[in-house]
């Protein structure tokens, strides 16, 4: 052939006939497959790229915009060649591979023969276009029944393992020994709830001899509800849930909670997992009536969203927030990466770009805004708001350019680009996973009664139909995951890729059983588990070599894994008795709270340190598998975090308290608490070492409580929640009076019958609120200030429900008037701010803010100076920061008002619900390393919460030491 | 305290999906970046791309402009001359706005692209797209994967450090997307400090704790451990995990040092100028910047400019305060950089680039004496590491609008920071669902112009 075209491209021959029989042959054998498959989909009467339409003879010869295609006297000299041999740009087919030679031969050859069409071509629907190897991949084929294989017959449990058995018997390899009780409980406490088990737990799994004692136990976990908070965790990353916008502004989705309750509750109630995905596409249309059915659409309203566009990026955008459903429906429903067809045609699986926008029109309609509902749990009352997703809502507010919330039509976008729009398209369906003969979106077409729902349920039938739809790949990737939520490693290693470019199944015929096995038991996903924790490749012992590569992809030997951040979060909180065992409800920000880590708000800009720390996932696309990494930056926090110190010390007092003091009987319950078994007798004796030894430093280093001291030089007053400073009411625990010095009058309540409350104890402070008002400071004359420099450094908390809006103190006299002056010191949200002002002066200043450190639920220490008519403000966080502005006028602070505590103004609203333990003030501007000082003292203050009694310290220490182990880390 | 050399360690912190080898492609002369990130969107017409023709056309309407252009649709003004003067410097005679006194003194080390343009046109989606070389969430940032490629360093610091407003003006409005590794392990995202105090999180040992405290848990730790030797399966990711608390422990010790200014000599103070009210902030971090360059760390990012607009070089309403505040506050620190890192013989190993997310229109913005944002243009320069001293490179219209001449896109200078780093943008990969992801997408073409 290619002798051939090199002669023809050489010298000039008599040319056959165009009509000729053996052309238009030509064309058909080898010719009409290549124009179909690889060119007319652009080429065509509707759509004519570059103006050429190669579906005829005519349309070819008469060329494209850039003139005539084909030159039959050279066919080497042919644009249309010039194109597909990529000698001259656009390179064809656009975006696709190269043409393999043999083809380029073939169109050369055709064209000397005078591109002679025997019929003319019509342009295929994206679906026609599919050839049968395509459906026949092994995850798009139809469910089939599987034999389970004769194998570990003396030692399989149930099929699960004779699948197991029959490839490590062609691998040479023989079951591993089972693991003990103790480790197996340990195994199931932490994989199924995340915790490890409870001592009561333990001896009562050790004393059971009931044959049946193990499936009980599964049993058990499976119907504890921490089980749907566990799996339901998983589901999360797979659905990228957070509650937050993303982008810029990041708003917060404050009602988003809700589907996380649908989440854990559909998974503890065993929903089908059919339905649970058909309510999460369409459960308003296909349940009206359900309230859960309508929470479960929260699911289309979790992903990112910009609250702040350009007008003329209003459409693009709509088109983004279109592509995270389908890209997320595509990766976590059906390990399909549809969204790789949103530029251009799949470039690996049969996904063409026409079904992208097929499939994305069936959402194009709905969008996300809240309703009332009825919650899932009873003590949040009647109705609740709820962020839920469906037609004809109000939508979710943008901050700047609202633009429609939807657009009528969706386009087919050329590369993806909404000015590049080609036509409007219906909605579809994925074809290489559909039957041929329902490929028909019409047929899909769901009715409820007589009424014909939208087609979002057409869409939720068709993804969960295992005879003509998605329903078996849906079964299969489910199914991987089951599989990789017990073994940390899927029977297909990549869990949201079920194609060409992801890996092949391990064991494709479990695989295909577990699938079988899910829909046989109307999709009950808890029989999965339980087949699976009930088989012996379950409770096998881990190896205690390093596996090979192949005991690795066999599952011999039970894999060592990491626990993820949420299981490593709640075992801290759970062996130390601390985690509180409360269901759903809106998320907390802070350790503090005790709630286990699925509670945490999820913000998009700020994950929680810790968990991210331990690779909880970004939120930002589906996540189907957890990496985990190592890195030093984990042990710090195990080590340093206050977090992590406050659930040790707290443990140590209360446990020691127990025990009486009793060390040895101490560190015994700990281990076993801790590690699930009783220490052996030289490791008894190193931790009591331990403890002496630490025992020993805190109690020859008593200075190391308050390393540093307060800066005294130029103080005009201290105030410190102490017995010494506070005068309080003999019958109550509320604050009469507050005093750093007889020599100065004191602060006293604003309302004696209102006054704030004092906390005694290791956590002491003046606590205000929720009613109670400020304390104040009668002579002015004591702290005026005038145009002068001065500094106040304050230790303060805001609890997780006090608010968005706490003013912690100031000389402010605004009450309403338009003329008013002060300085102050407020909360709000997350920023805080310092400021001083005189209106009569220039009228209102910038503020000083210091935005996204402050969080609620912890100590701060803060500090604000004005030093020559520069403003400063100090926060003392993990990352300590410090901001300044300079005032734009000298602003004479020049009120009568009194100084405030609990409040900055004369106003009574936002006054401050939280926690103040100490208060100094300074008339002059402190230099940095006095600012640092006061920080560095009132950290290591007496008042600190870490700093307990030398004994307290000593377990403490001890207890964090447990929860570093690889033991206590490590699931095997 | 140990010196940091003493503690450099081979080993790479494991997990299990980055198997890259750490190591370039082939040979650079760039060994770390600086990336001096001007947030809010600097003029390049009024900074270092000078256009006498919007003097001769002041005030003059620009007809067949498309008021879509800049942010705030229809806001689009006369064409506006700028409010600086400028005038030649070095053997390049390069013109240079006066609010760059010092850094003007450069010019001759610095290699310019003037003809840069970004996709997006407002902040937060442009930071992610200069970033990352996507206006979409999810994608790791350019510190992520030059870290992924070429590893760290120094073991006791994170390899990709991130300091942004030095004033407490808070995130970029991009804000943690900006440093974050998207899908690449988390090990690889930038670790946010600022300029004071402790500079990496939980690097203190809790109140009322020591060293010796930490150092006999650390003790017991390895006792524990090895106790239960016999149950305990043998992993390397196991051992390595006790590794991490030791290494955490040196970390502990050996950070804060990297970030501690006071052996620094007085010259050196005053050359960057940390004590000035005005720069003296962002002085210090460029001061930690070359401090932990010389550390062996890979990647720092700066920013210039907190959240708000008008905490930022984001010059709507009066462009000459804004921009004149801005370049007062960097133009000394910068020009200090290039000298020290220059003295010390590490200017060649290091790659320093400056730019914004995008640029602003030759335009007032109606209302005010700035200008809006432009995508179609801005100015972005390098130094050092490999980059062309003196190299100029594409041109505007002759208003500044749009890039005229040798268009470069971020996915170019994506791929060209690479290639100075020694790592082939098209080969440089991660496989994330069934593909393999680039830096630079599918695009992208280096700017071999620039590059020495």
């Amino acid at each position: 052939m290619a002798t051939l075209v090199a002669t023809c491209a050489g010298t000039a021959r008599s040319q056959p006939n165009p009509d000729s029989t053996a052309g238009t042959q030509f064309f058909d054998e080898s010719v009409s497959e290549i124009l179909t498959k690889r060119c007319i989909r652009c080429h065509n009467p509707s759509k004519t790229s570059g103006g050429l339409d190669l579906t005829s003879n005519a349309g070819l010869t008469a060329g494209g915009n850039s003139g005539l295609v084909v030159n039959r006297k050279a066919p080497e000299q042919s644009v249309l060649i010039k194109l597909v041999e990529h000698r001259e740009k656009p390179r064809m087919p656009l975006d696709q591979p190269k043409l393999p030679d043999s083809d380029i031969q073939n169109l050369k050859k055709w064209i000397f023969y005078g591109s002679p069409y025997s019929r003319n071509l019509s342009a295929p629907t994206a679906a026609q276009e599919l050839v049968k190897v395509d459906r026949s991949f092994w995850s798009f084929r139809r469910l089939s029944p599987v034999k389970i294989p004769q194998a570990g017959e003396s030692w399989a449990a149930n099929p699960i393992d004779a699948f197991i058995a029959e490839q490590w018997k062609r691998a040479g390899l023989r079951p591993p020994a089972t693991a003990s009780n103790p480790e197996l409980l340990r195994r199931l406490s932490l994989d199924v709830l995340g915790v490890p088990p409870s001592t009561e737990a333990i001896s009562e799994f050790l004393n059971n001899t009931s044959p049946l004692a193990w499936e009980n136990l599964v049993d058990k976990a499976l119907g504890t509800p921490g089980y749907g908070e566990r799996w339901g965790r998983h589901w999360l990353d797979v659905v990228r849930y957070a509650e937050s916008y993303g982008f810029e502004h990041d708003l917060d989705n404050a009602n988003a909670y809700h589907f996380r309750d649908f989440v854990i509750h559909a998974c503890n109630a065993d929903q089908p997992f059919d339905q649970f995905i058909r309510w999460q596409l369409a459960g308003d249309e296909l349940a009206q009536d359900n309230h859960l059915a309508r929470l479960a659409t929260g699911f289309l309203a979790a992903g990112p969203r910009n609250a702040d566009i350009a007008q003329v990026r209003v459409e693009q955008e709509r088109y983004d927030e279109l592509d995270d459903i389908a890209r997320t429906i595509g990766s976590g429903f059906l390990g399909l990466t549809i969204g790789c067809a949103r530029c251009h045609d799949h470039k690996f699986d049969p996904v063409s770009q026409r079904e992208y926008y097929e499939f994305i029109k069936v959402f194009d309609k709905s969008i996300r805004g809240e309703l009332d509902v009825t919650p899932i749990h009873e003590n949040q009352g009647d109705t609740v708001k709820a962020l839920v997703a469906g037609e004809g809502i109000e939508p979710l507010a943008r901050i700047y350019n609202p633009g429609p919330a939807f657009y009528e039509d969706t386009w087919f976008l050329n590369r993806g680009d909404v000015n590049l729009k080609e036509f409007t398209v219906s909605p579809g369906v994925i074809g290489v996973i559909t039957s041929e003969d329902h490929i028909d979106f019409d047929q899909w077409t769901h009715t409820n009664g007589e009424e014909s729902l939208g087609s979002r349920s057409s869409l939720a039938k068709w993804i969960s139909d295992t005879d003509n739809g998605a329903g078996p790949l849906l079964a299969r990737v489910i199914a991987n995951r089951v599989w990789q939520f017990h073994f940390g490693r899927g029977i297909v290693t990549t869990p949201n890729d079920f194609g060409a470019r992801g890996a092949r199944p391990s064991h494709p015929d479990l695989l295909e059983w577990l699938a079988g096995e899910l829909v046989k038991h109307d999709w009950s996903i808890k029989h999965l588990h339980r087949l699976i924790l009930t088989s012996r490749t379950y409770t096998q012992a881990s190896l205690s070599a390093p596996p090979t590569d192949s005991q690795v992809e066999l599952f011999h030997g039970f894999p060592v894994r990491r626990l993820d951040a949420d299981a490593i979060h709640d075992s801290l909180l759970s062996v130390t008795g601390q985690l509180s065992e409360e269901l759903y409800g809106p998320s907390v920000v802070s350790m503090a709270s005790n709630r286990k880590a699925i509670y945490y708000r999820i913000k998009r800009s700020q994950l929680h340190p810790f968990l991210r720390l331990f690779d909880c996932p970004d939120t930002l696309q589906s996540s189907g598998k957890r990496p985990t990494s190592t890195v030093p930056s984990q042990a710090l926090a195990l080590l340093n975090s206050l977090e992590v110190g406050q659930i040790m010390a707290d443990f140590a007092t209360e446990s020691l308290q127990t025990n009486n003091n009793d060390v040895s009987k101490d560190i015994l319950q700990t281990f076993e608490q801790f590690l699930s078994r009783k220490p052996s007798q030289a490791e008894l004796d190193t931790a009591k070492d331990f403890v002496r030894r630490q025992l020993d430093s805190y109690n020859h280093k008593p200075s190391q409580r308050l390393e540093v001291s307060l800066v005294t030089k130029g103080i005009t007053f201290k105030l410190q929640a102490s017995e010494q400073d506070t005068i309080t009411s003999t019958q109550t625990d509320t604050v009469q009076a507050w005093s750093g010095s007889r020599s100065l009058p004191a602060f006293t309540p604003l309302d004696p019958s209102k006054p704030p409350r004092y906390r005694k104890g290791t956590d002491a402070a003046i606590q205000f609120g929720p009613n109670s008002t400020p304390l104040v400071f009668p002579n002015r004359n004591f702290s005026k200030i005038g145009t002068g420099d001065f500094t106040f450094t304050v230790r303060f908390r805001v609890p997780i429900d006090g608010g968005d809006d706490n003013q912690l103190l100031g000389t402010d006299s605004f009450n309403g008037q338009a003329e008013y002056s002060g300085f102050y010191l407020q909360q709000i949200g997350t920023m805080l701010r310092f400021t001083t002002r005189n209106t009569s002066v220039g009228g209102p200043q910038g503020y000083l803010d210091i935005t996204d450190r402050f969080e609620k639920g912890r100590w701060f220490v803060v500090t604000g100076k004005r030093s020559k008519n520069i403003l400063s403000l100090t926060i003392d966080t993990d990352f300590p920061n410090t901001a300044s502005r300079a005032e734009a006028n000298p602003i004479n602070i020049d009120n009568d008002v009194p100084f405030k505590i609990g409040d900055i103004d004369q106003d009574p609203s936002g006054r401050l619900n939280g926690d103040i333990s100490h208060l100094l003030f300074y008339h002059r501007g402190l230099t940095d390393a006095e600012i640092k000082q006061n920080h560095d003292a009132l950290r290591a203050s007496p008042t600190h919460t870490l700093i307990r009694t030398p004994l307290e310290m000593a377990v403490a220490d001890f207890c964090q030491t447990l929860a570093c182990l690889n033991e206590f880390i490590y699931l095997r | 305290m140990l010196a940091l050399q003493d503690l450099l360690r081979a080993n790479q912190p494991s997990t299990e999906s980055a198997r890259h080898r750490h190591r370039p492609h082939f040979p650079a002369k760039a060994k770390s970046v600086i990336w001096l990130f001007m947030h809010g969107a600097p003029s390049q017409i009024d900074t270092w791309d000078y256009k006498p023709e919007l003097r001769k056309r002041d005030g003059q309407t620009y007809d067949g402009f498309d008021q879509s252009t800049g942010f705030f649709a229809g806001l689009g003004g006369p064409i506006m001359k700028s409010p600086f003067n400028f005038s030649q410097h070095g053997e390049t005679s390069t013109w240079v706005s006066e609010i760059y006194p010092q850094l003007s003194q450069h010019v001759d080390k610095l290699a310019m692209i003037h003809s840069c343009y970004a996709k997006e046109n407002n902040h937060a989606p442009a930071q992610i797209e200069m970033n990352t070389g996507m206006a979409r969430l999810g994608f790791p940032s350019v510190g992520s994967w030059i870290t992924y490629g070429l590893g760290t360093a120094n073991q006791n610091l994170p390899g990709f450090i991130v300091m942004y407003d030095a004033k407490g003006r808070g995130t970029p409005k991009s804000r943690s997307i900006s440093w974050g590794s998207g899908f690449l392990p988390g090990m690889y995202q930038g670790t946010p400090l600022s300029n004071s105090g402790a500079p990496i999180n939980h690097l203190r040992p809790l109140p009322g704790r020591s060293n010796l405290t930490q150092q006999s848990q650390l003790d017991l730790l390895r006792t524990l451990s090895s106790s239960n030797d016999e149950r305990t399966p043998k992993r390397p990711e196991l051992d390595a995990r006790i590794k991490s608390f030791e290494l955490a422990y040196r970390m502990q010790i050996a950070a804060p040092e990297a970030f501690e200014l006071n052996g620094e000599t007085v010259d050196t103070h005053r050359l960057y100028g940390t004590d000035n009210p005005q720069c003296g902030p962002f002085a210090k971090q460029a001061l930690i910047s070359r401090r932990l360059i010389e550390r062996g760390v890979r990647f720092v990012q700066l920013f210039s400019g907190g959240f708000n607009n008008e905490d930022s070089w984001d010059g709507h309403t009066n462009l000459d305060k804004n921009h004149r505040q801005f370049a007062g506050e960097t133009d000394q620190p910068i020009a200090a950089l290039l000298t020290d890192l220059e003295q010390r013989g590490l200017l060649d190993s290091t790659l320093v680039v400056c730019c914004g997310e995008f640029g602003r229109l030759p335009l007032v913005q109606t209302g005010g004496t700035g200008r809006d944002h432009n995508p179609l243009a801005f100015t972005t320069w390098m130094a050092g590491g490999g980059a062309k001293s003196g190299a100029r490179y594409g041109s505007t219209d002759e208003l500044g609008l749009r890039a005229a001449e040798n268009p470069v896109s971020i996915n170019d200078l994506h791929a060209t920071i690479l290639h100075l780093m020694g790592l082939d943008h098209e080969q440089l990969t991660f496989r994330h669902e069934g593909r393999d992801i680039r830096l630079t997408d599918v695009e992208g073409v280096v700017v071999n112009d620039i590059v020495a």
